[in-house]
């Protein structure tokens, strides 16, 4: 569903991604790791279209971002770390402005909004200024707004930064039942134990290249992911 | 601890000068010059306009004994541009910053917080009132009589100035700020409030300027029938003519009256800049919501940001009010117009030349309208969305234009009828103002969203900085009055060999190319710099 192809991004002289290259499946969760300014976020960026990369390619089940971006963008839902959503509006308003973009009819938006603001209990706050709205509140309405189109690829950057216990398990839920209907899921994250229950594969960058790449199972072994973190950390 | 503040605020004033916003670097060499060159240039047009009007005014008052008198008018009018500059942002810049909270959570003063943001007002209305009182400054050296103090005074007077503006600004804004906590629809409210305050003061200072059209005769008597109500600008004036005791008056009544608002302003500071105690709830009500284009969705965003900011409204919006008011006011006025256009036409020598002025007089007043000119700057850090989803670029630039398009074109429409209505012209021109007209209101929301996409600023910490601290703002602005100056004096040399009818049409042919070449642009061009902002 996702593949990325020797993906380079420079900042100036800088390069914040170096060759990388990762095959994500359809029904497929990947973390994606790294230290602060690991090249994490351009990367993300990167897959959803929003920053042009230098070298490489990225493909959305077959699309290349590069050439068609809007037929990718059309596929995918991308969950930024800092949901600075527009406060000038309320919350159904946003809603119905990325159904609008995405061209969901009326009856399903109605379903699909209200399904997951009852589950993420928003519901009741829709009418207010997003100005008035919470990190953790501001984080759902992008999650909802996310899925609103049954994306094919899920982008997420640090998604349950900002959510409550309570939300990020429903989050969690909702990834899972989401890879049983086949959506792929590729999220970064610094929360080593979340990875690692709820994700097939790990990617784990460092100074922009990935260093360590796989399933689960076979990047962790016996240890956890956290060790292998830690040590990949200190042998670079 | 304050200069590090004083610091973040200077930088944060002048950054759409010493920042590349697009690379977000700062511009250093050749990008700095030009920069520095093309703000220098309006910079200076401005003046020259406003220095043949102060050299008037110097030459008519001065040797009649009026000095003061000069620098009083000229106060004011600096007063009008300083409070354009300053008053409309200052609830923003104050309690809307979007680093209030990050500095508050410092180990700093309120106070010192609310000093740097002050300062930052000073120097927005100081730049706006230089406008003005540089020029008068100017004339008044080369065609009055200053002694060494007077020419001293004079050159401090301008900075003293800025402070009356910062009162001003600084009463609106704090009258603003505690009716803000309270309302729902605050934007609505301000705007409404601010638009109130601007038109108290313009009917004051249209009183004091009615006065002056019998100044060459009368202008001992109007003088000494003002020196009361402009006590404070009479002490101005002894001031710029050497008188200490006046320079010691002005100074102190304007700190005076600055200090008599810091009080309460420092007071309040925190409180206004943390509650929000805002509207009542409001219940969430199921309702199946129509599905929308991709650009009518676009479009309704826009119009949206634009209603919700009153910072945004009042800013560039001002002429969509301005326009059906000058219309109405025609109307109201369709006799003295009427008895005025013999003598134009007189004036002029040919009776179609009118009609080109009064198209002119339009054009001028549409000029207020710059909706686009900060658009894309607005986007700020929510342009992560549009950049996500799969919209065209170029259907998110289209939509800009058809917001301005969507409030400009009504209100231009009304001013056009009203126009035609009271000067009556023959059929050529009854179809060609407003095709004039629309054409400019084009060819301005075209300039302004070429302009934001040229030098974009997407870092800001409150809305007042890209809506009035941006070089896309302020070329947009004056950059209307300046084509429709040039287009103006373009006549001088043709009058006579090509007839006002025929030049009109040459006008809306010019006006009709460039507004191609500049959608052109932005279509292609524009659309690749939006998507890689």
């Amino acid at each position: 569903m996702l593949k990325i192809e020797h993906l380079t991004k420079c900042y100036g002289e800088k390069k914040a991604v170096d060759d990388l290259s990762l095959h994500i499946q359809k029904g497929e969760i990947c973390a994606f790791i790294g230290h602060n300014g690991a090249g994490k976020t351009t990367a993300i960026k990167s897959v959803c279209g929003i920053l042009r990369f230098d070298a490489g390619e990225i493909y959305i089940d077959g699309i290349s971002v590069k050439e068609d971006p809007l037929a990718a963008k059309r596929l995918l839902a991308y969950i930024p770390d800092n949901p600075d959503l527009y406060d000038f509006m309320t919350g159904i308003g946003y809603l119905n402005f990325v159904a609008d973009i995405f061209g969901v009819d009326a009856a399903l938006r109605d379903e699909r909004i209200h399904r997951f603001t009852d589950m993420l209990e928003l519901t009741a706050d829709l009418a207010q200024p997003i100005a008035a709205y919470s990190h953790g509140m501001k984080q759902k309405l992008a999650i909802i707004s996310a899925l609103l189109h049954e994306p094919r690829l899920l982008v997420m950057d640090e998604p349950f930064v900002g959510l409550d216990p309570k939300a990020a398990h429903l989050l969690k839920e909702l990834m899972r039942e989401m890879c049983r209907e086949g959506t792929a899921i590729f999220f970064s994250t610094h929360v080593l134990e979340v990875a690692e229950k709820l994700c097939d594969k790990v990617a784990i960058i460092k100074g922009g290249k990935l260093i360590r790449a796989g399933k689960m199972e076979e990047v962790k072994g016996d240890t956890s992911l956290e060790a292998v973190f830690l040590e990949l950390e200190g042998k670079q | 601890m304050i200069k590090a503040l004083f610091k973040k605020q200077m930088i944060e004033v002048f950054s759409y000068l010493f920042m590349a916003n697009k690379k977000k670097t700062r511009r250093t060499g050749k990008a700095l010059v030009c920069a520095l060159a093309l703000y220098g240039v309006l910079f200076a047009y401005l003046c020259v306009m406003l220095f043949f009007m102060a050299k008037f005014l110097c030459e008519t008052l001065v040797p009649l004994g009026l000095t003061w008198f000069y620098f009083a008018i000229m106060a004011l009018m600096s007063l009008v541009m300083g409070i354009i500059g300053s008053v409309f942002n200052t609830y923003a810049t104050l309690y809307l910053a979007k680093d209030n909270d990050t500095l508050l959570a410092m180990p700093i003063p309120p106070r010192y917080i609310l000093f740097a943001r002050l300062a930052g007002v000073y120097v927005s209305g100081l730049f706006f009132e230089l406008l003005v009182m540089l020029p008068a400054t100017v004339a008044w050296f080369m065609y009055g009589e200053p002694t060494v103090l007077g020419a001293i005074f004079a050159v401090l007077l301008p900075f003293v100035l800025s402070f009356f503006v910062l009162s001003l600004s600084c009463l609106l804004g704090l009258l603003v700020a505690a009716v803000a906590t309270r309302i729902r629809h605050k934007s609505l409210v301000i705007t409404l409030l601010s638009l109130g305050f601007l038109g108290l003061y313009f009917w004051g200072y249209s009183k004091l300027m009615s006065s002056l059209g019998d100044l060459l005769t009368v202008a001992g008597d109007i003088a000494e029938k003002v020196k009361g109500p402009l006590f404070l600008f009479y002490h101005m004036g002894r001031a710029a003519e050497g008188n200490g005791l006046s320079m010691l008056i002005f100074t102190s009544i304007v700190l005076g009256i600055f200090l008599a608002i810091l009080f309460p302003l420092s007071r309040s500071f925190l409180t206004l800049a943390t509650t929000n105690r805002g509207a009542a709830r409001k219940a969430y009500r199921r309702a199946r919501t129509a599905q929308r284009s991709a650009l009518k969705a676009l479009l309704v965003r826009e119009l949206k940001h634009f209603l919700a900011s009153h910072v945004y409204m009042i800013n560039c919006g001002l002429g969509v009010l301005m326009l059906p008011i000058m219309g109405i006011m025609l109307l109201i006025f369709k006799d003295d117009v009427q008895t005025m256009l013999p003598l134009l036409e007189a004036l002029c020598k040919n009776a179609d030349t009118v009609y080109l002025l009064f198209a002119a007089m339009a054009c001028m007043m549409m000029s207020m309208i710059y909706i686009t000119a900060p658009s894309v700057s607005l986007e700020g850090k929510h342009i992560w969305i549009v950049q996500s989803l799969p919209i065209e670029p170029r259907k998110v630039l289209y939509a800009k234009l058809l917001m301005h398009l969507v409030i400009a074109v009504p209100a231009a429409l009304v001013a056009a009828v009203c126009l035609l209505i009271v000067i009556s012209p023959s059929l050529p021109f009854l179809l060609l103002i407003p095709l004039a007209m629309l054409l400019f209101l084009l060819l301005e929301a075209l300039f302004g969203l070429f302009m934001n996409l040229k030098f974009p600023n997407l870092n800001w910490t409150n809305e007042a900085v890209p809506v009035k601290q941006s070089m896309s703002v302020l070329v947009s602005l004056f950059g209307g009055w300046a084509m429709t100056v040039a287009l103006g004096a373009l006549y001088v040399p043709l009058h006579g060999h090509v007839s006002p009818a025929l030049y009109l049409v040459l006008v809306c042919a010019v006006l009709l190319g460039l507004c191609a070449a500049l959608f052109q642009w932005i279509r292609s061009k524009g659309a690749e710099i939006f998507a890689t902002l």
